[in-house]
């Protein structure tokens, strides 16, 4: 009761909280949509059947998907990426393996099914995971920082000795 | 902290799992989540092979599905059959499928089915009959359309 009591609600805590939520939201969304789709390929009922878009374009993208097997791993990533986010272990590769995913989800919504609605809607996942995403990898920005260098060279074989680094 | 997240995170996983699960938009009609090749090959096997059509026509079809096909004319033989395909062509909520089976005569027929399906149902079939010997312009006859007493 006194940690609750000790916690100041000041603009960072309510900003820290929301992007908790966002990232155990975006987590367990991938969960459930990584878990369903692969219940149905083990031949047990799954937690919902998988759309294949409402528009032509978005059919022949997500069935040419399934069938070239580029689904298996679509569906494979969300699970890891969720996991990863919502049990907070390396939670910036986690946003960055489901942001191409979420990215896809929003030019399937979008532009595919024409959901032009959703765009500013706050509760159609088809465009929340991605708004959720950018925000997260916003918020984790200082992980990235080094990516981003402008004049990047190559190192050494001992830099593999840092892999170890990653755990701290 | 992180069994917190972990706990969090899982109510959110079972809330999620429930408000997708109990989704009204869907019917869990067997082909619903299916690819509409494998709707058509379901519903083929349980119409041709297993002679279930009634059951098919409600599972797979809706009220208003445009099917080309009389009833009457379903079966080419008028009996169950074992569709030779000869090949399938899908490409989105489309599909073809170019298949042989005999006709009451036993004589040899190719059949082209073209289905287009949506939620896991199908909303309109059309069949394009080719008889063995005839000009390939006979492809554009449709089996609806009357024919000769030696036709379908």
């Amino acid at each position: 009761m006194n940690v609750i009591n000790n916690i100041k609600f000041d603009m960072s805590t309510v900003c820290k909280l929301i992007l908790s939520f966002f990232r155990l939201y975006l987590g367990a969304w991938m969960i459930v949509s990584g878990t369903s789709y692969w219940l149905h390929q083990w031949g047990y009922q799954p937690i919902f059947p998988q759309p294949f878009g409402s528009l032509a374009d978005s059919s022949k993208l997500l069935i040419t998907f399934v069938e070239v097997g580029l689904f298996d791993l679509v569906k494979t990533l969300e699970v890891v990426g969720g996991l990863m986010l919502v049990c907070n272990v390396f939670v910036p590769l986690g946003l960055v393996i489901l942001f191409p995913i979420s990215g896809m989800v929003f030019f399937n919504a979008i532009f595919l099914n024409q959901r032009y609605d959703g765009l500013l809607s706050v509760t159609y996942m088809g465009t929340a995971t991605l708004y959720m995403n950018v925000i997260l990898l916003l918020a984790y920005i200082r992980y990235y920082l080094p990516l981003l260098s402008l004049n990047a060279s190559t190192g050494r074989l001992t830099d593999l000795k840092r892999i170890p680094e990653i755990f701290k | 902290m992180r069994i917190l997240s972990i706990l969090t995170g899982a109510i959110f996983v079972a809330w999620i799992a429930y408000g997708l699960h109990t989704n009204p938009r869907w019917t869990w009609s067997p082909g619903e989540g299916e690819l509409p090749r494998d709707v058509v090959a379901l519903y083929m096997d349980m119409v041709y092979e297993q002679g279930k059509e009634k059951e098919a026509k409600e599972l797979f079809f809706l009220a208003n599905t445009k099917d080309e096909v009389p009833a009457e004319r379903l079966l080419p033989n008028g009996k169950t059959f074992t569709p030779e395909v000869i090949r399938v062509i899908a490409e989105g909520f489309n599909v073809a499928v170019h298949f042989s089976a005999e006709d009451a005569n036993g004589a040899p027929v190719e059949y082209i089915e073209i289905y287009h399906v949506k939620g896991g149902r199908i909303l309109s079939r059309e069949r394009i009959v080719h008889r063995t010997g005839e000009p390939t312009t006979a492809l554009s006859q449709q089996v609806a359309a009357p024919t000769g007493p030696n036709h379908e």
